[in-house]
């Protein structure tokens, strides 16, 4: 069995080097890690070119990768049988799960070495454009404790709205305020939505706090960072001041950075290590100047308020970040190798190709409806209503998304070039959704089709 | 059975083909309407081609797709591949004027506010000049549009005082300016058009020497490390290539920008800074661009409005400043224009009425520090 | 599996193959209701002119189409059952190799695949280039190769697991005369030592030459089938063969003849094929300019194919 696989494996891979694909991919591989840098740009801090260096170049050669991952393992058996060479390896012993495990295997070792020179070139250049560069200590420090680390994300614990939005409804209710041309439970979302936001606005004077579960937690890594997104009630004004408090009780001593001006934007506050624990809670606070001094702020978006903490080492969270885009090579290649065998070669190429972008622009796509479904729901503004075939679009989207929601939402070089750690379990979910379960699932319908298949038919 | 078949198909691709027809002329209509037609460019960029040619209709597509993700970037707050990405969508429909515009003005206004550091802010501000000034006119060469754009950016973003750093964005500019001239101006006798001097200034700013010289000659000498005299200049080149009413966002950033460069055209390098002052010698000038542009768009209301507005505060600092014949010249010329019982009561009374420490524009304020122990701000 | 030495090995009922369009509508009937059984060691040959259905008929046998209506068993079994599988050997109509492999990468490829030993791959390898005389080409790849060349190679990989059916879609297409005889000697060799061969082919010679029964197909049917011996026996005339007489002796016996049997009886001298012929010019050449080496066509067979082995 071993013997057999191996056997069809090292055919495709003997297929890829001799039919010059291996050598092009690398010459194209090499390329892109070279020229990318050179070509696209930051925002021209050293900080910048430096996530778009790992971002893009990376990216790149992932997409370059999954592209002829595609092309590859379609015409892995398609090509085959379209020269009539399938006809002498399946009247072997092999069976057809077989043939597609070993069709499968070859495409991954490619990938996987290929995956493994680029990510060795990119993380060599890396490391000799911040020496030879010549960048100032200052920039090559933002990017050490930026983006050459991996931190850990803390975001605030949940706040339980549910029982205040059920005792405003029953206030409602009770002074027969509620509205008649709204549902109980839209009534309540709005409830919800009001609360929430004010868990996101200070006034000028006022104060608010979020609680942080340090569980697992290391301190002894060095600072860690408070990242923070806000907005004035006056867009593009400077005049905000404001302080933040970070306490960890009994367990750690106290911290705050007296009043500091900010801008509308993201901001990172650097917080000694001593200020923490691990293993308790945190309690950070936000108070606002008052009125003259400051506006009211608003925390803008979900993740408007995380703690960083460094976890581990840069080297680390690329090989876990690699091994999740492997993951993606990995189901792009069981997808070639099955519509290899349903399809003839284009045929193959095309609707491997559309089903993964599919799968890639579906979110996109899922984020406009969104936009589009909030416009449907401003009553207020009489926005018109959604067609039907719109419902049934964002029906379809949002149920397409809620499909491949497990298979999506994996974005490892983001993380990476963010400088954010890589958990574990990301790559545990990435080897077991997208290298054992879509992988099984495209091999058995694979298998089965090949043993229905007439491959002597043309 | 097999021939009712063929017959449906047939009928079917005929039916199919003549509704292509049908629609393909309003296709095409629209598409001339939106698109524009990229053969009345003389020399399209390579980039430009290609896109338009290879591409063909995908790239509105991964135009959508890169906008989608700028939007969700910039929803983000993750701003570092922001400039990047503005420049492969505008570059995907490289002909669509507005799309440029709204990229430099995302990174310029929307982008720069974001941050805190006033280097920062002004990287931003940068990036959208930058988009415009190096990318966006060459491949849309002849749209006055996108010329005014960039003069709009000149003239409002670094030139005015709206955003808290707007001081740091006018020396920015004014240094980068000063590294290549080092002067207010080029000495352009001494000068020749393929001279290092000039090719420094194509490269940095985009600037034709022969054009520099042709609007010092119209409207100057100008101070080119002020914003002002940038969005002169390129507010002239959009005029160019405009006809009548549409030359009306070139004259108006043309004259206003005669009426900054009259109030603070004169650059004063102090210690701890840079500091502005009046530029006397431009008063001339900025009436003949006043006037020009009346000639040009029927004595419009709102062209009128602003050389009385012009004229109002000209009149003032000249006084503030005790040049009484320059003063009683200009209000001469505002009674003229405007007369009213405000102006009938003569130049003293009209000064004594309009306290100059309450004129609204921010610039009086400025020009007054400039003028120590004369005038208290 | 129980192994009776009459048990028939490969048997056919009923076999209907039709072809269909891509709208899954009838396109043409290759295969027409066609029953055949071959028992364990015989020779079977499929004869017919192109598009009789034989190929077709091959393919099914291997699992390579699928009957429309009717039923084949290899060894008892369906024919895509791995076990069966182990056992066959097949020689495609065209040899369709990986081309960037060589010849001897190609064996060891199949050998592989049949999860044979190292040892074994090598062994079989070394004596299959040897046999089918591509030892000297054994490290080129298979794309540089002439058709004979392929056609050697193709067989090779057939015989490669030392398979108890062969079935060979026309052997000795493209082959020379020297690789004719070999491959037919070869598979009377195999019949030898007990091997079902089944082969298909439109060159009479070939089949009669080595095939215990045939089958004639035309249009997708059989129209005769049975033992050769049987279907090419003139049974209303007699051939006597005898060393040459003199010539009034011979005379005698004829006018004999004719007035015992009111015949006029016919005479000839019987001549040796043409095949026969050529094979011994090119022996004697051979034997006269390389005294002592091996003649053409006379490669020894694989040390594992041999009888006895």
């Amino acid at each position: 069995m071993f013997l057999k696989t191996l056997a069809i494996a090292s055919l495709t891979v003997r297929s890829a080097v001799r039919s010059r694909l291996l050598i092009c991919l690398l010459v194209i591989l090499f390329v892109v890690t070279l020229g990318i840098p050179l070509s696209v740009r930051g925002d021209g801090t050293a900080l910048s070119e430096v996530k778009i260096l790992l971002l893009y170049t990376l990216g790149t050669g992932s997409v370059i990768l999954g592209l002829a991952t595609l092309w590859a393992s379609c015409s892995a058996v398609s090509h085959e049988v379209e020269h009539k060479q399938i006809r002498t390896v399946v009247v072997k012993p092999v069976g057809p799960y077989l043939l597609w495990f070993g069709k499968w295997i070859g495409i991954v070792i490619l990938d996987a070495v290929l995956l493994l020179l680029m990510g060795l070139l990119t993380y060599a250049l890396l490391f000799m454009s911040l020496r030879s560069a010549g960048s100032e200590p200052e920039d090559l420090g933002t990017i050490n404790s930026q983006v050459l680390t991996a931190r850990r994300l803390f975001l605030p614990k949940e706040v339980d709205l549910s029982s205040e939005v059920h005792r405003t409804v029953d206030e409602l209710k009770r002074t027969g305020q509620m509205p008649e041309d709204v549902s109980e439970e839209e009534t309540m979302q709005l409830i919800y939505r009001r609360l929430r936001a004010r868990r996101t606005t200070v006034a000028p004077g006022a104060s608010l706090s979020w609680e942080f579960d340090t569980q697992g937690l290391n301190t002894s890594r060095g600072s860690l960072f408070l990242r923070y997104r806000i907005g004035s009630s006056i867009g593009g004004s400077r005049q905000i001041t404001g302080t933040w408090r970070v306490d960890a009780g009994k367990n750690g001593d106290s911290f705050n950075t007296g009043p500091i001006p900010m801008a509308d934007g993201r901001h990172l506050i650097e917080i000694p290590a001593s200020t923490i624990s691990p293993g308790g809670n945190v309690t950070v606070r936000f108070e606002n100047a008052a009125k003259g001094s400051s506006r009211t702020v608003i925390f803008h978006g979900d993740n408007h308020l995380e703690l960083l903490a460094p976890a581990g080492g840069f080297l680390l969270n690329m090989v876990r970040s690699l091994l999740v885009v492997f993951c993606y090579l990995v189901v792009l290649a069981a997808l070639g190798v099955t519509a290899g065998i349903l399809f003839s070669f284009p045929v193959a190429t095309f609707a491997a190709f559309s089903l993964s972008s599919i799968v890639l622009i579906v979110g996109f796509f899922a984020f406009s409806s969104s936009l589009t479904v909030c416009d449907h729901h401003d009553h207020d503004h009489g926005g018109g209503k959604a067609s039907v075939m719109e419902r049934v679009g964002e029906t379809m989207l949002e149920g397409l998304e809620m499909a491949l929601s497990p298979v999506r939402g994996i974005a490892p070089l983001g993380r990476l070039a963010d400088g954010v750690y890589v958990p574990l379990w990301t790559v545990v979910r990435a080897v077991l959704i997208l290298g054992v379960v879509c992988p099984g699932i495209l091999g058995l319908l694979g298998g089965y089709c090949m043993s229905r298949r007439e491959l002597a038919a043309n | 059975m097999n021939k009712r078949a063929n017959i449906f198909l047939v009928v079917a691709t005929v039916g199919c083909l003549a509704l292509a027809a049908f629609q393909n002329r309003s296709l095409s209509e629209t598409r001339s309407n939106r698109v524009g037609d990229l053969t009345g460019i003389a020399n399209p960029a390579p980039i430009v081609t290609f896109v338009t040619v290879v591409l063909g209709g995908f790239r509105g597509l991964i135009a959508d797709v890169l906008w989608l993700r700028a939007t969700r970037l910039q929803d983000e707050a993750r701003f570092f591949e922001l400039a990047q990405l503005a420049e492969w969508i505008t570059q995907l429909e490289p002909s669509c004027t507005q799309i440029w515009a709204y990229h430099a003005w995302n990174m310029s206004y929307n982008v720069s506010v974001m941050m805190s550091d006033d280097e920062d802010r002004w990287r931003w501000v940068n990036n959208g000049v930058r988009l415009l000034r190096d990318k966006g006119i060459p491949a849309n060469p002849e749209d006055p549009r996108i010329y005014c754009e960039l003069g709009w950016l000149y003239q409002h973003k670094i030139g005015k005082d709206m955003d808290p750093a707007h001081m740091t964005f006018k020396m920015k500019l004014a240094e980068s300016v000063q590294a290549l001239l080092n002067g207010e101006g080029p000495d352009y006798a001494a000068l020749e058009v393929n001279s290092k001097l000039a090719r420094d200034l194509a490269r940095d700013f985009s600037l034709d020497l022969r054009v520099m010289q042709r609007i010092d000659r119209t409207y100057g000498p100008l101070d080119w490390r002020l914003p002002e005299t940038h969005a002169i200049y390129w507010a002239y080149l959009g005029k160019r290539r405009a006809n009548g009413e549409k030359q009306l966002p070139a004259n108006r950033i043309i004259y206003q920008g005669m009426a900054y460069s009259f109030f603070l055209g004169d650059l004063i390098s102090q210690e701890g800074g840079l500091s502005r002052a009046p530029r006397w010698p431009l008063l001339p000038k900025v009436h003949t661009a006043f006037k020009d542009a009346l000639a040009a768009h029927d004595d419009d209301e709102n062209i009128t409005e602003a050389y009385v507005g012009f004229l109002r505060n000209a009149v003032l600092v000249l006084h503030a400043y005790g040049k009484e014949d320059e003063s009683k010249a200009t209000f001469d010329t505002l009674h003229e224009l405007a007369p009213s019982t405000e102006t009938q009561a003569g130049l003293e009374l009209f000064v004594g009425n309009n306290n100059i420490r309450m004129a609204s524009p921010g610039y009086v304020r400025e020009i007054l520090a400039s003028l120590p122990g004369k005038v208290s701000p | 599996m129980n192994e009776k030495p009459d048990e028939s090995v490969v048997v056919i009922e009923n076999l209907t193959k039709v072809f269909k369009d891509f709208w899954r509508r009838p396109k043409v009937c290759a295969v027409d209701n066609i029953s055949i059984s071959i028992k364990r060691g015989e020779v079977f040959g499929l004869l017919g002119p192109n598009g009789s259905g034989k190929s077709t008929t091959i393919k099914v046998v291997l699992g390579l189409l699928h009957a429309t209506r009717g039923q084949v068993r290899v060894l008892g079994r369906v024919p895509t059952d791995v076990s069966v599988k182990e056992r066959l050997g097949y020689l495609p109509e065209e040899s369709h190799l990986y081309l960037y492999l060589t010849a001897r990468e190609t064996l060891d490829l199949y050998g592989k695949l049949f999860a044979l030993e190292k040892r074994i791959r090598k062994e079989r390898t070394e004596q299959l280039l040897e046999m089918l005389g591509l030892v000297d080409a054994a490290d080129r790849p298979v794309g540089e190769f002439s058709k004979g060349m392929a056609r050697r190679i193709g067989l090779a990989q057939a015989l490669i697991n030392d398979p108890d059916i062969v079935i060979l879609d026309e052997p000795t297409s493209g082959l020379d005369p020297v690789g004719c005889r070999q491959v037919k000697d070869l598979i009377l060799t195999l019949a030898g030592r007990g091997k079902t061969i089944l082969l298909c082919s439109h060159l009479l010679a070939d089949v009669e030459d080595v095939c215990d029964r045939i089958a004639i197909l035309y249009r997708g049917r059989i129209r005769a089938h049975g033992q050769v011996s049987d279907l090419l026996e003139e049974r209303d005339s007699l051939r006597v063969t005898m060393p040459a007489m003199p010539p009034g002796l011979t005379q005698e016996v004829l006018k004999l003849l004719k007035e015992k049997t009111g015949t006029e009886p016919a005479l000839d001298h019987p001549a040796m094929d043409l095949e026969t012929f050529f094979l011994d010019v090119l022996k004697e050449a051979s034997a006269r300019s390389e005294p002592g080496s091996r003649p053409a066509g006379e490669r020894s067979v694989a040390d594992y194919l041999r009888p006895g082995s």
